[in-house]
């Protein structure tokens, strides 16, 4: 299941940055670091190394744009996917007789847990599907690919600030508890 | 900064601190390996919900089908099967497809676009510059993925 195509002013980003526009660049890197470092502190990385890795994610996309590697950026799952193998090089780098299962084992969760995840995305969903039509779709924007700030989703959705913070705050506290079950 | 309380450490997750609270938390959790382990907690519930947004906007996307077209798409799909069945033997694929399977075979060699070390991996062996089972992949990076700048 694919994710939402980004907006418009997204995708106009991305085709500057894969022309190499420096600009565009930081505006991706502003727009998605935030995403990379809770991902990788997601993976088991203090906030520090999160960052220092994520670093090296941008550097090696940029590298790679710059020696046209990179016919096309689609963000953040680009990032991501490079965040993903940079820190399982990490690892091996750490631990050099660890195997390449070795590795994807620290790494991969479990059976197990894979089943449970799936468990868990279902009565997230059924969780969503609890709250309003409009709170919905304001929290599958703010957790779009192209992760748009408060202000630029209360102007798309007519609200204030305050009440699309609330409502996201709701909406989050509503799956969390659905996600702990 | 005395241990941050879960609300902080979810307000981390979803980026809603300043960024001097910010700050104050990843300091601590530097610092602090209990607390780094609820913050990664925290950041995996972050991630769940990114999946649960995206499952969310897929469902949205699929076109919703009443009960009563099924029977008519039904009856398309199996005229369809029987066209498929009864024409000649299938034409060479046209240049779309072919441009479409060698970007995928380029693609399998930029280990940045697939960021999958099975993909260099493989590849490395194929051109018989690594050993699978060898614990440290021995092999010329520059040769086997340009791109990855490993060492052997």
């Amino acid at each position: 299941m694919s994710p939402a195509r980004p907006i418009a002013s997204e995708r106009n980003v991305e085709v500057r940055a894969e022309a190499g526009d420096e600009d565009a660049w930081n505006t991706l890197i502003e727009r998605h670091n935030r995403r990379v470092v809770v991902f990788l502190v997601s993976r088991g990385l203090r906030p520090c190394e999160a960052r220092e890795l994520a670093q090296e994610v941008w550097m090696r996309l940029v590298t790679q744009q710059r020696a046209n590697k990179l016919p096309r950026i689609e963000l953040p799952g680009l990032a991501l996917a490079q965040a993903r193998f940079l820190h399982l090089e990490a690892i091996r780098r750490e631990k050099p007789v660890v195997s390449l299962d070795q590795a994807r084992a620290i790494q991969a969760p479990a059976a197990e847990e894979r089943a449970l995840d799936r468990i868990r995305l279902g009565r997230a969903l059924e969780a969503l599907d609890g709250c309003g039509a409009r709170d919905r779709e304001l929290f599958e924007a703010a957790y779009g690919p192209d992760g748009p700030t408060h202000d630029a989703l209360a102007a798309r959705f007519g609200l204030s600030l305050q009440r699309t913070r609330q409502i996201l705050c709701a909406v989050r506290a509503i799956l969390r508890t659905a996600l702990e079950e | 900064m005395d241990h941050p309380h879960d609300d902080q450490l979810a307000a981390w997750a979803a980026g809603e601190l300043s960024e001097e609270r910010e700050r104050g938390v990843e300091l601590h959790a530097d610092a602090c390996p209990a607390c780094a382990a609820r913050l990664t907690g925290f950041a995996k519930q972050e991630q769940a919900l990114f999946a649960a947004a995206e499952a969310s906007q897929g469902r949205s996307r699929t076109p919703r089908i009443p009960g009563w077209a099924w029977g008519s798409i039904a009856l398309v799909a199996v005229a369809a099967a029987a066209i498929v069945m009864l024409r000649p033997a299938s034409s060479p694929p046209s240049t779309g497809a072919v441009e479409a399977v060698v970007q995928i075979e380029n693609m399998g060699r930029d280990c940045s676009l697939r960021a999958d070390i099975a993909e260099c991996e493989e590849e490395a062996a194929n051109q018989g510059l690594w050993v699978p089972s060898a614990p440290v992949p021995r092999y010329e990076a520059e040769q086997a993925c340009t791109d990855c700048g490993r060492s052997g």
